[in-house]
């Protein structure tokens, strides 16, 4: 009886052997097959690496630049108010600005968890709340004013000190000078709110650097031990996401308002972001331009390893329609210039169509873009099948 | 129905020899007989306890997760079953409550501890749950769904159960001579039990293989094509690779296909059927290796085990007995139970209820039959237009993509109001609603209540909707002149869906 269970034991023993050796085979097989045409790596490490170095740091790093151009120019304001060093403050501004808004395509990491957002750009600014700050008696140091409310700091705050906006014509300029002979607490707390953003764009710069924190490597080791991501799909939705989120804000908050598709009777110029250095449009093309400088990998036009070198693998054909759209957007803004809430009133059409071109962006983004790397919720937040 | 009571079934018929026909079955033919005929009852009593620790398992999963307060409690609207708008999600951390009564009716189930009570606790808790949601639907929450019911019909808590010990101890007591009571571990059930479990889990397959055979799968090995270029960035290289390339996807493709189609076959041939079962826990384990589908491979790779023999799990016991054995220098001698008689629990005697027993099993597989044919009722691809596409086994087939914009516009004002799905849905329900023409239709009515609300009176909602079906250019789903706060639900195919 044992001998029989040990024979039929062995032979159970030999039938499975044969059966992995032919499974090796036929995998060994198969292996040399498909190694003739083997794709390139899909490995995601050196495209994020690409995203970073190529596009997120740069970003960053013209962000504190400008920033910094910024606090220096607000200095020089202050030391001596007068309407030259006003239009060089408004102009740092603007460019800060643009930065700022370039950066908003890759709004994840550290930024976020920052809430960068929330002290650089909260929409709704409070006039009121500035100038009662101002009239008070508290602290007006960066570090103070970081702690303000935020619907009384970042660039917005700043823009309102240094542009008319909807006061008096040179209401800006007349304020500082009267400031300067009044204790000067408005160019204390225009250097304080600046200095603020100089000090966050600094820190993200530095959480970005390969010298600093290094929050790059958590995309480069996407499901390769990133605490960050835990898979390579995580990592490229936080880009593609924040990507596309930026094309929907675009054609959202500042288009879609201006055509009042927020079920306005009328335009109120002063739900339109940067409305009062009138660069809302300027807002819509430098977002624009991130989310592109993301979808190339690269700044100024330049390509590098960025989401499109995923697409162009699996699907050239949405890589070509998502440039396509990408280029109508853009020459549809570029097409427009003025304060947003008067080319609204003067070129409908335009504006419409740019914002028609937008959404065909943004729709080309979310609809073949996003099912092609995987960015869906199908397998993601809760179970698929 | 007329199926006994476990603790009735105790004194039910005891039939002769061990899996043979029953006595009392001489005179019947057909297949009637063969339904009723008394198997082994281990296969299904094991089925009960595995079932259980996957009910218990899932349940405490979506606890540890998160998922009741992302999914149930979060969300201030959620999406509703055609005459199912009535079931709503308990209030706050209310809603952990059928998640609690869930977890206990699992541990019952598993011990067989009040069985039939269980089985009910667990079935109305779970079916309650997913009726709440229908962008939340999947596979394998039905499939779970239907094993309940089908549960309840079923007395497996004959052996292996504190039901079966308590209901052996009762009679114990009432009677002095112990060796009449039936043992346990040795009842037979009819026929029909295992073969009903066996036909629900094949209709599964069987139709998962019919829903790949379509252009998608076959000429593009999409959507695996999209899926695995997309896990293989995260494998290291040249893995990642060979995962994304063309030969992995199609083969893959047309593995999955053969195997869907074919698996319940090979599982019911005796002599393929180890390989069979082999390979169904292979390609359970690769798809939940590279694929986040929870629980799907385990459901279906454990109920895959009522296709042994329905002595399976004694044989299964004996053999590691004997291998033990083997190694031990120990005689264990041949336990008496495995040539006991078996005893015959849950099964009508009479004719005239067994014909009820038939009648209603083949009322309910005619209509699972159906079920996943009714898309052809309607025009166009059910993955496309998702008409006929729920509750028909079309698993993993389809990656949708999608963007979609809500158009509220007053009549009387002209006021118009753009309204993205994400700043009233939260995120899981936005993205099935971007994709799904049903859940678009709801979306429509919910904002032209809150707008009735609010004062507007009565306003005209269009949906600007693009898709993306499997890697196909996007393309408008929705005729977007058409009001869908005026459409209503219907049985017959949607007018406004575009082809």
């Amino acid at each position: 009886m044992m001998q029989r269970e040990l024979r039929l034991r062995g032979r159970a023993l030999r039938v499975a052997a044969c059966w992995v050796v032919a499974a090796a085979l036929a995998v060994a097989g198969m292996g040399s097959w498909v190694g003739c045409e083997a794709p390139a790596s899909q490995d995601s490490a050196p495209r994020m690496e690409g995203l970073v170095e190529g596009v997120i740091s740069p970003g960053y790093e013209a962000l504190a630049e400008s920033v910094g151009g910024l606090s220096q120019a607000s200095q020089a304001l202050c030391a001596g108010p007068d309407a030259q060093g006003l239009a060089a403050a408004q102009a740092t501004w603007s460019v800060a600005r643009a930065r700022w808004k370039e950066a908003d395509a890759f709004y994840f990491g550290p930024a976020k968890v920052a809430r960068a957002r929330v002290s650089f750009d909260w929409t709704t600014l409070s006039p009121e709340k500035v100038e009662a700050l101002i009239a008070g008696d508290g602290l007006l140091t960066a570090e103070a004013l970081a702690q303000a409310p935020a619907d009384a700091g970042g660039l917005l705050a700043v823009e309102y000190l240094l542009f008319d906006g909807d006061r008096a014509e040179g209401e800006a300029l007349a304020a500082f000078v009267r400031d300067s002979a009044g204790g000067g607490r408005r160019c204390g707390y225009l250097l304080g709110v600046v200095g603020a953003l100089d000090a966050q764009a600094a820190a993200i710069v530095t959480a970005w650097s390969p010298t600093g924190e290094d929050f790059g490597a958590e995309l480069t080791s996407a499901g390769k031990g990133s605490v960050a991501y835990a898979t390579a799909r995580e990592a490229v939705s936080e880009v593609v996401n924040s990507l596309i989120f930026t094309v929907e804000d675009a054609a959202n908050l500042y288009l879609g308002v201006a055509l009042r598709l927020d079920g306005a009777a009328t335009l109120d110029p002063t739900t339109l972001p940067s409305y009062r250095s009138g660069g809302s449009l300027e807002d819509v093309a430098a977002a624009l331009r991130g989310a592109y400088a993301v979808y190339i990998g690269g700044w100024q036009g330049r390509g590098g390893e960025g989401v499109s070198a995923w697409v162009v693998d699996r699907a050239p054909d949405v890589d070509a329609r998502i440039l396509l759209r990408f280029a109508q957007a853009q020459e549809a803004v570029a097409a427009l210039s003025g304060p947003l809430s008067e080319v609204v009133v003067k070129n409908p059409a335009g504006v419409q169509a740019a914002f028609d071109a937008i959404k065909a962006l943004q729709t080309a983004l979310e609809a073949d873009l996003s099912p092609l790397l995987g960015v869906s919720l199908t397998f993601n937040d809760n179970d698929g099948d | 129905m007329a199926v006994m009571s476990g603790a009735r079934a105790v004194q039910g018929v005891r039939a002769q020899g061990s899996d043979g026909p029953p006595a009392q079955a001489g005179a019947a033919t057909g297949v009637v007989a063969r339904l009723f005929a008394p198997v082994d009852a281990a296969s299904l009593l094991a089925f009960r306890v595995l079932f259980g620790v996957l009910a218990l398992f899932s349940a405490v999963r979506f606890v540890a997760l998160g998922w009741v307060d992302a999914l149930y409690i979060q969300p201030s609207f959620h999406f509703s079953y055609p005459g199912f708008a009535w079931v709503k999600p308990l209030p706050g951390a209310w809603m952990y409550a059928p998640f609690a009564v869930m977890i206990a009716a699992g541990a019952a189930i598993t011990l067989g501890w009040r069985y039939r009570w269980a089985v009910a606790a667990y079935g109305v808790s779970f079916l309650y749950v997913e009726l709440i949601d229908p962008s939340y639907y999947l596979n394998h929450y039905y499939f779970m769904s239907l094993m309940t019911f089908g549960l309840l019909w079923m007395p497996l808590a004959a052996g292996w159960s504190l039901d079966a010990r308590r209901a052996a101890l009762k009679q114990a007591s009432q009677t002095s001579q112990t060796s009449s009571a039936p043992k346990p571990s040795r009842v037979a059930l009819p026929a029909w039990m295992l073969w009903a479990l066996r036909a629900q889990v094949g209709l599964v397959y069987f139709f998962a293989g019919v829903a790949k055979l379509n252009p998608d799968w076959l000429l593009r090995a999409e959507p695996l094509r999209t899926w695995l270029s997309v896990v293989g960035m995260s494998w290291p290289s040249p893995l990642g690779g060979w995962l994304s390339s063309e030969v992995v996807a199609y083969g893959m493709s047309y593995a999955g296909a053969a195997f869907d189609l074919t698996i319940p076959f090979w599982l019911l041939w005796r002599r393929s059927r180890p390989w069979a079962y082999a390979a169904v826990v292979g390609f359970h384990a690769a798809t939940g290796a590279l694929f986040q589908i929870g629980v799907f491979p385990w459901v279906m790779a454990l109920s895959a085990l009522v296709f042994f023999p329905p002595s399976w799990p004694r044989d299964a016991a004996e053999a590691l007995r004997r291998g033990r054995a083997l190694t031990s220098t120990r005689r264990t001698p041949t336990p008496a139970l495995a040539h006991a008689p078996l005893t015959l629990i849950g099964a009508p005697t009479a004719a005239r209820p067994q014909r009820w027993v038939v009648a209603a099993l083949a009322a309910y597989f005619a209509l699972q039959a159906a079920l996943p044919l009714r898309h052809h009722l309607y025009p166009g691809e059910p993955l496309w237009t998702e008409e006929g596409f729920n509750y028909a086994w079309h698993v993993m087939v389809m990656e949708k993509g999608g963007h979609a914009d809500f158009w509220v516009r007053d009549p009387r004002t002209g006021q118009r109001w753009l309204i993205a799905p994400d700043s009233v849905l939260d995120p899981i329900q936005a993205k099935v609603a971007s994709t799904n023409p049903e859940l678009m239709r709801q979306l429509a009515h919910l904002l032209a209540a809150r707008f009735r609300a609010q004062g507007h009176g009565v306003v005209e909602v269009f949906a600007h909707a693009h898709v993306s079906l499997n890697g196909h250019p996007a393309r408008p789903i929705i005729d977007p002149r058409v009001d869908l706060a005026a459409q209503p639900w219907r049985w017959g195919p949607a007018p406004w869906i575009l082809p």
